[in-house]
């Protein structure tokens, strides 16, 4: 299945393209943290949106993702 | 020993200065800065006395690791009572006028009385004079400085002013230091307008000691290491503030048009990747970026505007490069005004800078003025002909001018929204606290922000408490009065230090404060001590605003954020919880349920 993955803020260098935003051919089914990975070793720690739900850390290895999902993936941040 | 142990009192009343010796016992227990400056406002000044009266105080203080060789050691504040709020003010400024305060020998400047013809305060080490500033009465914050320099023949000078918004009494005029930096928020600049103080202007040459010189150089090099190898610290120094922008887009907490809405459609032209790409003419807006003093960070942005562009296209003077759009000015002169022209936005933070006013209190009250007229409550007739609606650049713009000016409709924009509001029957369209505008983030989506807002002691504020992890994290309530409790205290004790707070998003932690702070000062500063003293800043300036007259009423949010729920983003359908959480905070805090600290908790904080 085909997912979009959104690299936003500081996170957009990840995506390893000008437009921040990676196309995935995952498994079906595949859960959340699946589109995560590869993409750097502090992943766990980013903001994670499923359509613009909030998905918590501890249901990303959880939750599957489907076909045509956008996932957003946000640095953590503190004031500015 | 970190502190120079020596403040200057300056009474302008009398037209004299002299220095004394600073307080030793309150310095242990206020560490500095914020800490100290509100110790001695709380012993010297009647809270009930008006802000603009001649018996109001304004006290600038350095930190004790201002002017070391500390990673972001160029801070200081300036405390009073906010001419915006009514309440404790203390605002908060880098650059590098606060190190050069520092080594000219003094850990703060108290400033009583009223001149009765403009003066500027002139420090070079010892000396200090207060000098005629007839001929500086009027002109802009930049111009101000280059007159000062150019009068002493001196290129080293550094110089806090005000502008000619605080002069004519814009309620959220600030001080502003080293051309682009400033203690912003409360209204500090219109009660240094109010005293016909224009400017200080120092010149330092001595160092600063430490109490522990080779511990401290150990302990600021292991520091800025830690800073050095942190992400969050080179996503910081490559993108600024700004790169905010599009998580709290995406995350549906970037308040736009009056917190109307928490997403902004052009959120794209104003955020990081846009600063920095060329525009279609090939102009980029952004220049390099900037540091403050000592600092191994520099996340301030340094831009300019495009030569076609519709402000300069006229105005060669604003083509030059200056400070640029930090994300709280980005949110304020862009999505909460509906505004998605980053040269506009940019142009109108110019002007903040330069006639010395808080882009963020303006932006909220252009935002304001924006629904009042849309809404119907004012119209041409009131706004001078001004057609004032959401998303036009160009009304932004000239409302800027007429505001830093002072001309017509633009000085009651400068009262601030909550004045404002008022004033034309509309009051809960004032996105405000303690009649401080928002910051950059909705409490609707973020609970513990909202509650952040409700109780900061100077009005609502995003660098009061740090909610931001739990808030990202959860819209669940049952840990947010504890989170913002705990990280009130804490930011307390950092803006007490010297350092700044941004340094704590970017790798260090409570621990990289006390190693530092014990290095510096003598006393035995642990993390606990830290947290303790933070704890009695906070209820110390809680005292204050208690004997100013505010009450647990004011400990609120606008009608908007407690009854309308958010319109999208990962909030949607949610309104701030606020009447569920303070109790809880309150008891957290050991006051009452009316708000108020309990002797209990007073003797604890040797506040009794």
């Amino acid at each position: 299945m085909k997912v979009t993955v959104r690299f936003l803020g500081s996170l957009r260098v990840r995506s390893g393209n000008s437009s921040g935003v990676r196309e995935l051919d995952l498994p079906e089914g595949a859960p959340v943290a699946s589109a995560l990975q590869g993409f750097g070793p502090d992943s766990d720690h980013w903001l994670t949106l499923v359509n613009d739900a909030r998905i918590g850390r501890d249901d990303r290895g959880r939750l599957p993702l489907a076909g045509g999902d956008i996932v957003t993936v946000l640095p953590p941040i503190r004031g500015g | 020993m970190g502190w120079q142990r020596r403040i200057l009192r300056v009474n302008l009343t009398e037209g004299r200065a002299a220095s004394e010796p600073l307080n030793m016992e309150w310095a242990q227990q206020y560490l500095g800065q914020r800490g100290l400056g509100t110790r001695y406002f709380a012993a010297e000044v009647d809270p009930r006395v008006d802000a603009l009266a001649p018996e109001m105080k304004l006290i600038f203080a350095t930190g004790p690791l201002t002017g070391t060789m500390a990673s972001t050691g160029g801070r200081y504040s300036v405390i009073t009572k906010g001419a915006l709020t009514g309440a404790i003010a203390c605002s908060n400024s880098g650059g590098k006028f606060g190190a050069e305060l520092k080594f000219a020998g003094y850990d703060l400047i108290i400033i009583e009385g009223r001149a009765t013809r403009p003066v500027y305060l002139y420090i070079r080490d010892d000396e200090a004079e207060l000098l005629p500033a007839d001929a500086l009465w009027g002109a802009s914050v930049w111009r101000t400085e280059e007159l000062i320099r150019t009068a002493h023949q001196d290129p080293q000078i550094r110089v806090a002013s005000i502008g000619p918004a605080a002069e004519y009494g814009c309620r959220y005029a600030c001080v502003v230091n080293d051309l682009h930096r400033a203690a912003g928020r409360s209204g500090v600049g219109t009660v240094m307008g109010a005293k016909q103080l224009k400017a200080i202007a120092v010149r330092g040459t001595r160092g600063v000691a430490t109490h522990d010189p080779i511990g401290f150089h150990t302990a600021s090099n292991a520091a800025k290491a830690e800073l050095a190898g942190n992400a969050s610290r080179a996503d910081l120094t490559r993108d600024g503030t700004i790169a905010t922008m599009d998580v709290a887009n995406a995350f549906g907490t970037l308040p736009t048009r009056n917190n109307r809405d928490v997403q902004f459609e052009g959120a794209h032209k104003l955020n990081a990747t846009a600063m920095a790409t060329p525009n279609e003419h090939g102009h980029v807006n952004l220049i390099t970026n900037g540091a403050c003093f000592g600092c191994t960070i520099a996340c301030g942005r340094i831009s300019h505007i495009d030569p076609r562009h519709f402000t300069v296209r006229d105005q060669p003077q604003y083509r030059t490069a200056s400070g640029g759009l930090e994300y709280e000015t980005a949110y304020a002169l862009g999505s909460a005004v509906g505004v998605d022209d980053m040269d506009a936005a940019t142009y109108a933070g110019f002007l903040c800078n330069e006639y010395g006013m808080d882009p963020i209190s303006l932006g909220g009250s252009i935002a304001a003025a924006m629904e009042l007229f849309e809404s119907g409550a004012i119209s041409r007739a009131e706004t001078g002909g001004l057609e004032l609606r959401f998303g036009d650049a160009a009304a932004l713009c000239r409302l800027t001018e007429m505001v830093a000016k002072g001309e017509g409709f633009g000085r009651d924009v400068g009262m601030g929204s909550q004045r404002l509001c008022a004033k034309y029957g509309r009051p809960e369209l004032a996105m405000a606290v303690k009649g401080q505008e928002f910051a950059a983030y909705d409490g609707r989506s973020m609970q513990g922000m909202g509650l952040g807002y409700a109780t900061s002691n100077r009005g609502a504020c995003h660098l009061r408490a740090d909610p931001y992890g739990h808030d990202f994290s959860t819209t669940e309530i049952d840990e947010k009065p504890r989170i913002v409790k705990d990280s009130q205290d804490d930011v307390a004790a950092i803006d007490s230090s010297g350092l700044c707070l941004f340094a704590f998003s970017a790798g260090w932690s409570m621990e990289s404060l006390a190693r530092q702070i014990d290095a510096d000062c003598a006393g035995g500063w642990s993390v606990e001590k830290l947290k303790q003293v933070g704890e009695r800043i906070w209820n110390l300036e809680r005292q204050i605003n208690l004997a100013a007259g505010f009450t647990r009423r004011d400990d609120t949010l606008p009608r908007r954020i407690l009854e309308e729920p958010a319109p999208s983003g990962t909030g949607k359908g949610l309104v701030s919880r606020l009447p569920e959480m303070l109790p809880v905070y309150y008891r957290l805090r050991g006051w009452d349920e009316d708000g108020r600290p309990t002797a209990e908790t007073l003797a604890r904080l040797d506040l009794a």
